[in-house]
């Protein structure tokens, strides 16, 4: 190939979302006449998976596809964008906020510093919450047990009156069937599903209401430079249909698993309505204000993403 | 019989520093290692707080992992300092001394480059992690709810450990050579 | 400026290995081997600015919180070594044993399984058996070449039966449930703890000359003295069931539970009067210094793991495995054994773990096989390793506090049949994946 780009993954290689990727990145080199091959690295394999950024900066990978709330800790703007809890209600309100209401210009200025290019944006699923105990509201979350992943989630799970654990993922599963913890944000339902969560813990809330990260898919500005605009446009064309390729195939696994779920009798699955989720809501709204306190970068993610859910009377 | 405690008997004998800076990096070094227990005593407290009170702490893991993490790069130095590193010595033990005192001498400068390139690389690393690109201080975060600058703490840990190291790397060299200088005065090391 | 990867992959690989060796048997720090040549591969193929790659690598190894469990399993190892925990636990299993044939031998070994559900470190158990038991055994006048290879083979059981530190990193590598692994790893390391004992018996059965019963007099000598060993065994025994059971049952995460160890150890110590300031200085001091090697190699192989991936490594070694085996999954798992085992004979464990870990995983995964499994057969691995020379640690730690007659050459002759035993032990376990799955 002309160009080869090393890209790391935030998914180990056995995974879905990884197996989606590499499809991606094989549609790039077909779609290129195989000028530009993309070499997908799965997570950890080079670096670690908050250290990418700084990596692409420093030249040692051409370029990442990862979840943009493992840089909050270099500037708090990445953890707001990255997972705005309570903001979307599923994919396609993210999507259309990156791809047509600013979402992708603020992404690319605020990457623009480091070195990196951002070619666009792409998202899971609106994660199901994994519980052993019925949730059926904000006031049941009151003094929840719950694994929640370090920054906006915990906060925010917090204010609501939880009291959230720290655990490594690999420990969630002995945590929940021995009642160490009562409830976890863990991944999407399918995922949750499979690995037998919803059978230790079977009060899941489906659809969940707290977490749909951000997925970036970002290169080497120096390297970007270098591609002819053809290439430049393979990239950003294939990218908004990888993320509509993901969101639908997890989509479809979520429906068979939610399928598998009701037809057994173990499992009770529990969806808020509309006000609780309001109510989640303006808990999560206060957050994200305090978190546009911490950068300025912070305040433009905010106002951009307050002002778009306003105009479309998402609020 | 025989006496109630066993003496205390070390794998390898006691620690043996060669220069003036490796008996220093093993005094502060001892003091360091106290933060250990340290370590012990918060997550203890941890896991009483969440047990006995429901109220699990935001900053014990972080703050654990972040002692840790920089008493083990201290403790590159330290293992250093007495010669504790595991080596394979299936030659080394062979050769005769004077062989043994080049050998010495090969690793003490091969030690150099390893912490020379690395203090190179740290130097890099802590830049991005202290500096935000467009200049201004900003200590890199953990991210998390409770988000403490460890991430740019621990990296300056690993930059000043691995320049330490290049000192000492620096000194044993010359301690080499005098003893090559000197044959019959080489330094014994260990398994 | 010169560019290393014109070479190709599979040249590259050879020139990574001859370097390791070649740096490896001048004498050189192990950790200083890896990590030298992962900065010389990493400027060579990528160029000067990729250099911060390794210190990358540095940073994301120290700064995972689940290898705080290291340390605090080293703590806990160094505190019983400085106790009189581990020789009063020896002495008050004298009574059962030991008017059986090769009595103080199985004895050993029932004393280092306890031992090793305590702590989970290599070193300790091998240093306090080598103190304890090992110069009981030749007092005795048992064969010399069965009570070493006892000795040594008992005190390496610290890291098969949890907890276990080569398990932890073992699940980081893989990221497989640290707790998980640890009740797969149970059983099989019972069974090896069994075969060593049935060794033992059915050799002093058909050659009692290799075990002398101890004399009349030594055993009225015993009788005689009073049995003070249950209030001061009775807190080590909740230490063991406190860290175990919080871990089996999911209360505490495995850094946890190690700190709770630590506690409960001191706890024990404090009540038989024998905590002091110094002891606890003396067990900072000696987890310092046993993490700045343990991590230190874990560091150095993780930079090396990370430029050979970069280089395209992970292909090039799966496609080198799947091609050999042809795509038989046993075939492939063999293929792994061997490489491991030859590892083993060189390495450290915690470089062959990050070393291969994140190449042979995926593979597993990809066969359909569990790789908690992989886990416990990995673990059998590397007990293989720490007895195999030429770099064997359990026999160098034997060798640090055996009598002076007793050459390594002579210990890793007597550890032969315990090798057997441990890959008869691997091979039940590959065999019959259930004894490591039952509880599935
Ligand atoms: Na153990
Ligand atoms: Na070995």
């Amino acid at each position: 190939a002309e160009f080869t780009f090393k890209m790391q993954s935030s998914d180990p290689s056995g995974d879905r979302n990884f197996q989606i990727q590499q499809q991606w990145a094989d549609r790039v080199e077909a779609m290129s006449g195989g000028r530009l091959a993309i070499q997908l690295l799965p997570v950890g394999s080079v670096v670690k998976h908050t250290e990418t950024l700084d990596a692409i900066r420093m030249g040692i990978l051409d370029g990442h596809i990862t979840a943009t709330g493992y840089f909050s800790g270099k500037d708090p703007a990445f953890g707001l964008i990255g997972n705005t809890v309570g903001a979307w209600s599923d994919t396609s309100q993210l999507l259309q906020y990156m791809n047509y209401g600013g979402g992708n210009e603020l992404m690319t200025a605020l990457y623009a510093p480091y070195g990196v290019r951002f070619i666009g944006a792409s998202t899971t699923g609106v994660e199901s919450l994994v519980s052993k105990v019925p949730l059926d509201g904000v006031d049941d979350l009151k003094g929840l047990k719950l694994r929640a992943p370090e920054g906006l989630v915990q906060k925010v799970f917090a204010a609501a009156g939880a009291a959230p654990v720290n655990l490594p993922g690999s420990e969630v599963f002995t945590a929940l069937s021995k009642g160490v913890i009562d409830a976890a944000d863990y991944t999407v339902f399918s995922t949750n599903q499979k690995a037998g969560m919803n059978d230790i813990a079977p009060h899941p809330v489906q659809p969940g209401f707290h977490s749909l990260p951000l997925i970036d898919v970002s290169v080497s500005q120096k390297k970007w430079d270098r591609l002819p605009e053809d290439l430049q446009q393979i990239l950003i064309v294939s990218v908004r249909d990888f993320a509509r390729d993901i969101t639908t195939q997890l989509r479809i696994a979520d429906q068979q698993a939610v399928r598998e779920a009701r037809r057994n009798p173990a499992i009770t699955l529990h969806d808020w309505s509309a006000e609780e989720r309001r109510k989640f809501r303006e808990i999560a709204k206060g957050q994200w204000a305090e978190m546009a306190q911490a950068s300025d970068n912070a305040m433009k993610v905010y106002r951009s993403i307050t002002a778009y859910l306003e105009d479309n009377g998402l609020l | 019989m025989k006496p109630a405690h066993a003496p205390r008997q070390v794998p390898a004998g006691t620690p043996r520093a060669r220069t003036r800076l490796d008996r220093w990096i093993l005094r502060i070094g001892d003091l360091l290692s106290l933060l250990f227990v340290f370590t012990v005593a918060i997550s203890f407290f941890e896991v009483l707080m969440r047990y006995l009170f429901n109220a699990p702490t935001i900053w014990v893991h972080e703050t654990a992992a972040f002692i840790g993490g920089s008493l083990f790069i201290v403790g590159g130095a330290y293992a250093l300092a007495n010669n504790r590193h595991v080596r394979v010595v299936l030659v080394y033990d062979q050769v005769s001394a004077r062989t043994r005192a080049w050998l010495d001498l090969f690793h003490s400068l091969a030690g150099l480059l390893f912490a020379g390139l690395l203090a190179w690389g740290a130097w890099t690393m802590v830049r991005n992690a202290w500096l935000a690109p467009w200049g201004e201080l900003h200590l890199e975060t953990s991210g998390s709810a409770w988000n403490p600058p460890f991430p740019a703490l621990l990296k300056a840990v690993i930059l000043l450990v691995v320049c330490l190291m290049f000192v000492q790397c620096l000194l044993h060299a010359l301690v080499d050579l005098r003893s090559l200088r000197r044959p019959g005065d080489g330094e014994v090391a260990d398994v | 400026m010169f560019d290393l990867s014109a070479v190709g992959i599979a040249w590259g690989s050879l020139l990574m290995l001859v370097l390791l060796i070649g740096l490896l048997l001048t004498g050189m720090q192990l950790a200083f081997v890896t990590g030298l040549v992962a900065l010389l591969f990493t400027m060579g193929w990528f160029g000067v600015d990729a250099m911060p790659l390794i210190t990358s690598r540095m940073y994301s190894f120290a700064s995972g919180y689940v290898f705080l469990a290291v340390p605090m399993f080293v703590m806990m190892a160094a505190l019983l070594d400085r106790s009189g925990i581990a020789r009063d636990l020896f002495d008050a299993m004298r009574r059962v044993a030991r008017r059986l044939r090769g009595g103080v031998a199985v004895q050993t070994l029932v004393v280092a399984v306890i031992l090793a559900s305590m702590s989970g470190v290599i070193g300790g158990e091998t240093v306090l058996l080598g103190i304890l038991a090992l110069p009981q055994m030749l007092r005795l006048g048992y064969d010399r070449r069965l009570a070493i290879g006892t000795t040594c083979a008992g005190g390496a059981l610290g890291t098969m039966m949890p907890p276990s530190i080569v398990l932890i990193i073992y699940g980081m590598t893989a990221s497989v449930s640290i707790g998980d692994l640890f009740k797969a790893a149970f059983l099989p390391a019972a069974i090896l703890a069994a075969l060593y004992m049935a060794y033992v018996l059915v050799r002093c059965h058909l050659n009692p000359a290799l075990a002398p019963l101890p004399s009349d007099d030594e055993l009225a000598g015993d009788d005689g003295r009073r049995i003070r060993y249950g209030r001061a065994l009775a807190f080590p025994a909740l230490t063991v069931a406190m860290v175990l059971g919080s871990i089996y049952t999911g209360v505490a995460s495995v850094t946890e539970a190690s700190a709770l160890g630590v506690v409960g150890i001191m706890i024990s110590a404090l009540v038989r009067g024998e905590l002091n300031w110094a002891m606890i200085r003396d067990s900072a001091r000696a987890t310092l210094q046993t993490c700045g090697m343990i991590i230190w190699i874990g560091l150095g192989a993780s930079a090396l793991v990370g430029v050979y991936n970069l280089m395209g490594g992970i292909d090039f070694v799966e496609s080198v495995i799947l091609s050999l085996s042809n795509g038989h999954a046993m075939v492939t798992v063999l293929i792994m054994m061997v490489i491991l085992l030859v590892l083993g004979m060189f390495l450290d464990w915690v470089g062959v773990a990050l070393l291969t870990m994140p190449i042979f995983v995926p593979i597993i995964n990809n066969l359909g096989l569990d790789p908690v499994w992989f886990g416990v057969v990995f673990c059998l691995n590397m007990q293989v390793s720490f007895l195999s020379p030429p770099f064997g640690p359990a026999a160098f730690y034997l060798k640090s506090v055996a009598p002076a007659d007793i050459s390594l050459g002579e210990i890793f002759r007597s550890l032969v049949p315990f090798i057997l035993l441990q890959i008869l032990a691997l091979a039940l376990v590959l065999g019959f994946p259930q004894l490591a799955l039952w509880w599935r």
